[in-house]
């Protein structure tokens, strides 16, 4: 299923960025990227973002750099491939 | 004058708020949740004659309990947010009660403006040593800490009075007025965020909105909501912002204040927030210079303006800027609204000979002063040595090092001497890579395309991360331990390094 996929992807990239304080297979991918839960710091979110554009060849247009969409892995996976959906249907 | 609802302009006037994008409180109404605030401090214990600590997150909560201590007249020390890492200082002992406002992050029921006990916990503070009775640090101080990035941290001691004053100072060159919409994304618990931005703000009658824990999607979010005409910030939060923007004409300028902005990045900066005014100011001095809205020079994109009114400057002749074209030197300040002094953690009172002379504050930076009264800012002056002959800036070392693949974050310190000047050690922290190889030798060579022969680090040292304080800098104190400085707990004086050599083992 390509939303787990895109999870399990999603979790290395946020395991390299945490600098690999956690380990990929620890991350739980409903729990908040923020203060609640993974408290990625602002370099970290920065990162991650550049991370995941390049990994997925997305780009997060300003209506998608919210904190809905980055709340977890499960949402951000879920953006990615609605991002992807949408760039191939204007293939 | 005291700072009270009385003296704040935005009190006044309608339609003006405090917001941190959870709450939002109209001035003309703040009365009430202060007058509830003062009793919940009394019922506390807090009695406005013994100092305090108050850990103050960017939030309305937090804003109006700081305002609430200043009403009160109280000694009040800012202290950082507890960190995400390492142990956080004890709080100094002449301080009675640790005031902590909860984080705006933190899972939890909403706090209330009218009820204090849901945002706000008072704590005695273990092995308090109360001060004399009649000691003047008991009442209308300010107190905050220095970034400390080489010895003992201290406390910088301001009056409330000259603090307001070094706040209105700023007012008319910072271009605000009561329409203006200020954005506060850096913290309200140091200089830059309290003395340029929020206490400005306030005594115009401006809307202030401040975002806790600041990164790009909550900048962004309270941008949309909110609609700045104002935003403060710090050259990596304008890094961080610079990407394909969509409407941002609500924006009359941003103030930038911290280390340069890259001379790139001013253009593109400038098309996003309309115009870049820059800042300097210091923990000690409030603001020093800053640039006007309306000018229109060249050098807007290398300066940080002339100095505010009644501020002087000078430069002292240093032997790193001899060669140097124009009048550099290191940066002297006399400035009519400074601090009072440095005490330390007992709350006694440290010499300030080192810092001051004929009241002519030593900032220890190296700086040029332009035909037209601009300051342009070299870099610090422990931050820059001689090599070859040639003078070598830090940050340029550093900045170099950045743009190597795979670092995230790099810092040199000087240690010992070679025959070509000092020795300069880098600490390179690796970030997440693509792969790219970053060991020491590709670092080399990396640099090799970047820099010029003499100031290339003698040694690089990959590391996973470099040692941070609270305040969000490099802890260089650390690096210098780690360097294996001789001596490195007894730091003297950096001039003196610069001219007697290496600390000596006494």
């Amino acid at each position: 299923m390509v939303q787990q996929e895109t999870i399990e992807q999603l979790k290395k990239l946020v395991a390299e960025c945490l600098g690999a304080k956690l380990s990929a297979e620890q991350l739980d991918p409903d729990l908040p990227l923020m203060e609640a839960g993974l408290n990625l710091d602002s370099l970290a979110l920065v990162n991650l973002i550049a991370a995941v554009e390049k990994e997925f060849a997305v780009e997060f247009g300003e209506g998608m750099l919210n904190l809905e969409v980055f709340a977890n892995l499960r949402s951000l996976a879920s953006a990615i491939i609605a991002l992807r959906g949408a760039a191939q249907s204007q293939c | 004058m005291r700072i009270s609802l009385e003296t704040l302009p935005a009190t006044r006037l309608p339609g003006r708020v405090l917001s941190d994008g959870r709450l939002t409180l109209e001035w003309s109404l703040a009365r009430e949740p202060l007058r509830i605030l003062d009793t919940f401090l009394t019922e506390s214990g807090v009695v406005p004659h013994d100092p305090v600590a108050l850990e103050c997150p960017n939030s309305v909560p937090g804003a109006l309990t700081l305002l609430a201590l200043l009403s009160r007249g109280a000694t009040v020390a800012l202290l950082p947010l507890p960190g995400r890492m390492d142990l956080a200082q004890p709080p100094p002992r002449f301080l009675r009660q640790l005031l902590r406002v909860r984080s705006p992050h933190l899972a939890g029921p909403p706090s209330s403006l009218l009820e204090p006990a849901t945002f706000l916990e008072v704590q005695p503070i273990q092995g308090h040593r109360p001060l004399p009775v009649d000691s003047p640090l008991r009442r209308g101080r300010l107190l905050l800490r220095t970034s400390g990035s080489l010895g003992t941290p201290k406390l910088v001691v301001h009056t409330h009075e000259r603090l307001l004053d070094n706040a209105r100072n700023a007012v008319e060159r910072l271009g605000l007025d009561a329409s203006d919409r200020v954005l506060l994304p850096v913290p309200a618990a140091h200089m830059f965020g309290l003395g340029a931005a929020l206490l400005p703000a306030l005594l115009v009658g401006a809307s202030v909105e401040l975002i806790e824990g600041t990164n790009l999607l909550r900048y962004l979010e309270h941008e949309r909501k909110f609609r700045p005409t104002v935003s403060f910030l710090t050259p990596n939060l304008c890094a961080m912002l610079l990407r394909p923007r969509s409407t941002t004409v609500h924006y009359r300028h941003i103030v930038v204040a911290g280390d340069k902005l890259p001379p790139e990045a001013f253009e593109q900066t400038e098309a996003i927030f309309r115009r870049v005014l820059t800042l300097y100011g210091s923990t000690e001095l409030g603001v020093i210079c800053a640039m006007a809205a309306a000018e229109a020079t060249a050098s807007r994109r290398t300066t940080v303006g002339r100095p505010l009114p009644g501020v002087g400057l000078r430069l002292a002749a240093r032997a790193e800027t001899a060669a140097l074209a124009g009048d550099c030197g290191e940066l002297l300040c006399a400035h009519p609204f400074g601090f009072a002094g440095y005490v330390d953690d007992d709350g006694v009172p440290l010499s300030t000979e080192d810092t001051i002379a004929d009241k002519w504050y030593k900032t220890r930076d190296l700086a040029r002063l332009h035909p037209d009264g601009s300051l342009e800012i070299l870099g610090r002056s422990d931050h820059a040595t001689k090599r070859d002959g040639r003078l070598v800036m830090l940050s340029e070392v550093e900045r170099a090092l950045c743009r190597l693949p795979g670092v995230e974050r790099a810092a040199v310190v000087l240690r010992g001497e070679t025959s070509r000047g000092r020795e300069m050690i880098a600490f390179v922290a690796i970030g997440a890579g693509d792969g790219a190889p970053a060991d020491a030798m590709t670092l080399r060579t990396g640099c090799h395309d970047l820099l010029p022969a003499f100031a290339i680090p003698d040694e690089i040292r990959p590391t996973a991360a470099l040692p941070m304080l609270a305040s969000g800098k490099v802890d260089r104190l650390a690096l210098f331990a780690l360097a294996g400085v001789a001596d490195a707990g007894r730091i003297t004086a950096p001039h003196e390094q610069e001219t007697h050599g290496p600390a000596r083992d006494d």
